[in-house]
């Protein structure tokens, strides 16, 4: 049936004249291109957000929410550690550089800050009136054991200390001295002190004989994502003029630096370099192939013809169907270069082993091999697809439009386009030809007993790399940070003592009293967890909002005070007693008003924390979230909440990283279905012996491709096992036009040559890249494409077989 | 570290210790001696260099001492007297001793309470946010004023001066803290003596004042007892046996 069909569409198409060809190929493009502007128009965009990317977690919508608030947070922000001999130099620095950053003319900063005084006014602001809802352990114990002696001996110490903070005001409103406890406890232990509105420290040295440093801390957040190109040029350069007004001012200040924008743009700068280097040797390279084989620049324009109008068909179609590129997609995507130059490398070998035929003919004499692989490459990349990754759905929509505008390409544009006469180049054929026959009958192994020299050699390679095989799907392996910043970055973190980790608690329930019984209930529990050094730190909004029951307790207990023993207080106290009245009406007036969540998170006070806060949406329980820091042993802290279904530990690092595992295991399965419909097709033209040869050789390529991994203890991630596929679809296509050659092979192995070279130039290199998700891809594809053609030409001895017999 | 950004909102609780002073509510005029005119007069240099030479001063000190705390709202002036140790190096020891006994020891980065119970507590300035001005800033402080270091006090204050004269041996330095959170709460401090200093007065902002006169001053080197007390656990031994 398929060998009908072949002979309908060849008659069709050999009927048709090249021009009328071109003319096709031409309108195709045009109304790709119209399809494109209005795609463009309408508002897609390549998508830079690295986390678009990756699989949605399917969490419950508070969960999400809770993930996004984190982010939200922990995006975009910048730490700047202002270094000087002087405690005051690095002050005054401080001062100034924040100023700068505030003043740049073009605003990209926000919340620049270090210590925020007005802050800590509206703290206090906001809890003085709640001052009887309030009181620590200590107090709680003292009051309920009505030690009077000793809480009034507490006050009148602080009341003659000269040096304290106990004034009239103070004592007038709370005689006992109670409330600077309370809101000394809001605050979590730190080792930064305050100066003119500058937060300080001093900067730990390595060396004890040097003199001590001191360090100035400056916030900022950028107003727009640091991973937009253009967004983090802007603030790179507002920041390095802010600096250098610094120093401008005091040669002897130094600067490190921490926050998403430094590990971005050293990204970048990464990438840069990387396409300057690697592209450029790759590009030169394919360039002086090209030059070899035919003599000619010709086919190396056809070749850009073929990649350009690959690329259109691709972006165009992709963005039909998403509304959006990655640019990840980009990158991975721009592999089908490899395959799609192998269209165009056919051709033209094909007319050089055959010179009698022109180039409509050629095209057509390769019409069933090009259309076979075309047709296995888009399954093998629809496999890539079925995954519910957007990531990977994108790669596969993208190759497989990009092959069916190459294949396109070949067939309406090639006859007309690329029909000028080659010159009569047999170098590199004969290079070819040398080659295949070397394989074929030195490397061939001509006994029983070569051969099983051989097998056997084979068996060991891959039993010892396959034993050896051990994967990595951490996806925080995959970020490369250069040394220097991240040292920057410890020191910093240091300095702020400790940090936040990505993972943290959401504890939820189905009214805010609930919720805030549950964050106190938590509280031991985080305590304990940290003197058993699982975790640093943590961070609660417990401690701003209390429960209305403790608060209520507190109020009762404080009423000994006010109603029960005021008077003998005052006395001890040597207090006039005309503060008392008012006193006891304001104690009065306070009954029953609460700290409430609501009225927190929308004050002055409260509105930095607001995003810890999560209020209920469409019927979901209330939220808070609870960060960590300095997280040491993962799996035992998330035992300590095992048995409380109000608590959970989130853990989105840990959960992409579980996804990238489970994409890295589909996709190894779907390389085994995409080799199994492979067969099935081939079946159906060559009959299942021949079939199975043609797919054996890219499965043992395949093979053979894990094992080396494994022997050079590269940790098998899921960048692996894409390159896998497509090293497995290139194979593919190798065996196809050998397999469809039959015979006449001079020209296939030079293709083979041409396409397994040009790859390995264009992506192979990609192994030496510093990021690591390109380096693991372009290192399996260097070994994979490798083995794939030092295996190919052993693929003619079957099809000659098969075919003679 | 980017628990930092919501950590920073409790930071400046560090403030507040200080705040509350400036945040509560005035009382009318009190009828101390008015140091307008000695805050009017900015200090010179020269000014500066003369005090220097008068006071001589010394690494180490011990005295008595004598404070008065006029709080609006207590019926009587707070009278206390005491000793205190100074050096240089290991910090002060500021001892009261009637009406009743309670020890504050400042070290740098380290501030050492013991009360009238003889419970001791201490915090390390690393460790909390709570003593960081108190006992960042007033060792640094006592130990300039104690010592006549002049330069170190320029380093947190505005100096104004009124010289000694011929025939008033006695200068009167008056301090305002640069810092704007130390001044909401300390607007103004004056420090007076001849060869000496003898007084010290603390203004808050609400009328409140503190006034300090240190007396039987002793510039000698410090004796071992002298230096146990800077060990608290010591010092607490030694409170008992007295």
């Amino acid at each position: 049936m398929s060998v009908k069909l072949q002979s309908i569409a060849l008659g069709f198409l050999s009927r048709i004249s090249p021009t009328k060809k071109l003319a096709i190929w031409l309108m195709l493009v045009v109304s790709t291109l119209v399809v494109g502007g209005v795609q463009w128009q309408s508002g897609a965009k390549i998508q830079t957000d690295i986390l678009a990317m990756l699989p949605k977690v399917s969490e419950s919508p508070l969960t999400q929410r809770a993930m996004a608030a984190v982010e939200q947070q922990l995006a975009n922000r910048l730490y700047i550690g202002v270094i000087a001999a002087d405690k005051s130099e690095a002050v005054n620095s401080a001062s100034l550089l924040m100023q700068q950053l505030k003043t740049h003319s073009a605003a990209v900063f926000t919340d620049v800050a270090s210590a925020d005084i007005s802050q800590a006014q509206a703290l206090n602001a906001f809890y003085f009136p709640y001052r009887f809802n309030l009181l620590t352990d200590r107090q709680q114990q003292q009051l309920s054991q009505q030690q009077w002696p000793q809480l009034t001996q507490a006050s009148l110490q602080k009341l003659y200390s000269a040096f304290g903070y106990a004034n009239s005001g103070l004592i007038s409103q709370d005689p006992l001295l109670l409330y600077p406890d309370n809101l000394l406890a809001l605050a979590p232990k730190q080792a930064l002190s305050v100066q003119n509105g500058v937060l300080l420290s001093t900067l730990p040295q390595n060396n004890s004989h040097t003199s001590p440093k001191y360090i100035a801390i400056v916030m900022a957040k950028g107003l727009q994502s640091a991973f937009s190109p253009n967004a983090q040029q802007q603030q790179l350069a507002a920041l390095e003029q802010a600096m250098s007004a610094v120093t401008a001012d005091n040669a002897e200040v130094s600067f490190i630096k921490a926050g998403a924008l430094f590990h971005a743009a050293a990204a970048t700068d990464n990438a840069k370099q990387e396409v300057s280097s690697i592209g450029l040797i790759s590009l030169v390279g394919v360039i002086a192939l090209v030059w070899l084989a035919f003599r000619s620049v010709m086919p190396l324009t056809i070749a850009i013809i073929t990649l350009s109008s690959s690329l259109l068909f691709a972006i165009v179609l992709t963005l039909l169907v998403f509304g959006e590129l990655h640019l990840l997609t980009l990158v991975f995507g721009t592999s089908l270069i490899g395959i799609a130059i192998d269209y165009c490398f056919h051709f033209y070998c094909e007319r050089l082993n055959n010179p009698s035929l022109d180039a409509n003919q050629a095209s057509l004499t390769i019409l069933p091999a090009i259309s076979l692989a075309l047709v296995t490459s888009i399954v093998a990349y629809g496999s890539l697809g079925l995954a519910p990754f957007p990531g990977m759905q994108q790669v596969a929509i993208f190759c497989a439009a990009g092959l069916i505008g190459a294949y396109l390409t070949l067939v309406f544009a090639y006859p007309k386009l690329a029909c000028a006469k080659l010159k009569d180049s047999q170098h590199l054929l004969d290079i070819a030809d040398r080659y295949q026959n070397f394989m074929l009958k030195r490397v061939m192994p001509s006994s029983r007993l070569t051969s099983s020299i051989w097998l056997l050699v084979g068996m060991t390679f891959t039993a010892m790399g396959l034993n050896q095989l051990r994967s990595d799907d951490d996806i925080r392996q995959l970020q490369h940070t250069p040394t220097a910043i991240q040292q920057q970055e410890d020191s910093l973190r240091t300095v702020l003592s400790g940090g936040t980790d990505n993972q943290f608690l959401l504890v939820h329930a189905n009214s805010e009293e609930a919720l805030k019984l549950q964050l106190e209930q938590l509280e031991p529990l985080l305590e304990s967890a940290a003197k058993q050094q699982l975790i640093g730190n943590h961070f609660s909004l417990s401690r701003f909002l209390p429960s209305e029951k403790t608060q209520a307790s507190n109020y009762l207990l404080q009423q000994q005070i006010y109603l029960d023993n005021l008077t003998e207080i005052l006395a001890r106290l040597g207090i006039e007693e005309s503060i008392a009245q008012p006193l006891v009406d304001e104690y009065h007036a306070a009954n029953g008003r609460y700290i409430e969540a609501n009225t927190f998170i929308n004050s002055a006070a409260g509105q930095q924390l607001a995003p810890l806060w999560l209020i209920p949406e469409q019927g979901s329980d209330y939220g808070a979230i609870v960060m960590l820091g300095g997280i040491k042993q993962l799996d035992k802290l998330s035992t300590l909440f095992s048995n409380n279904p109000n608590v959970q530990l989130i853990d989105k690092v840990g959960e992409i990283s579980k996804l990238m595992s489970h994409y890295r295991q589909l996709t190894l399965a779907l390389l085994v279905i995409a080799l199994i419909a492979a067969l099935a097709i081939f079946t159906l033209r060559f009959g299942i012996k021949l079939a199975i040869i043609v797919v054996c050789v890219p499965a043992f390529s395949a093979l053979l491709t894990l094992s080396a991994l494994g022997l050079l203890q590269a940790p098998l991630t899921l960048f692996h096992a894409l390159a896998l596929i497509l090293v497995f679809g290139i194979g593919i296509d190798y065996s196809l036009f050998f397999a469809e050659a039959k015979q006449q092979t001079r020209g296939v192995m030079m293709a083979v040559l041409m396409s397994a070279t040009s790859t390995l130039l264009a992506f192979g290199l990609l192994a030496f890249s510093q990021t690591p998700a390109i380096s693991a891809f372009g290192l399996t594809l260097l070994i994979g494409i490798s083995f794939t053609f030092l295996l190919s030409p052993f693929i003619q001895i079957f099809t000659r077989k098969t075919a003679e017999c | 570290m980017r628990l930092m950004l919501l950590k920073r909102a409790c930071q400046q609780l560090i403030l507040l210790t200080t705040l509350l002073l400036a945040s509560s509510a005035s009382f009318g005029a009190d009828n101390q001696t008015d140091f307008t005119t000695l805050f009017s007069q900015q200090a010179s240099s020269a000014e500066l260099e003369q005090l220097t030479q008068q006071l001589s001063p010394s690494p180490q000190a011990k005295g008595l001492f004598t404070q008065h705390r006029y709080l609006k709202v207590l019926k009587k002036p707070l009278l206390s007297h005491g000793n205190f140790v100074f050096s240089k190096q290991l910090g002060i020891v500021w001892q009261q001793q009637s009406p009743f006994s309670s020890t504050l020891i400042l070290q740098a980065g380290k501030l050492t309470q013991i009360d009238s119970q003889g419970q001791i507590q201490v915090t390390q300035a690393q460790q909390s946010a709570s003593t960081s001005q108190l006992s960042q800033l007033m060792p640094t402080l006592l130990n300039a004023l104690l010592s006549g270091d002049l330069q170190t006090l320029q380093q947190h204050f505005k100096l104004s001066i009124h010289s000694a004269t011929s025939n008033n041996p006695q200068w009167q330095l008056g301090l305002t803290p640069i810092d704007p959170m130390v001044q909401k709460a300390m607007p103004r401090l004056v420090l007076s003596g001849e060869t000496h200093i003898q007084t010290l007065i603390l203004f808050s902002d609400n009328q409140d004042r503190s006034r300090i006169e240190f007396s039987e001053l002793v510039e000698q080197p410090l004796t071992e007892q002298d230096k146990a007390r800077f060990s608290p656990a010591i010092a607490d031994i030694l409170r008992e046996t007295q």
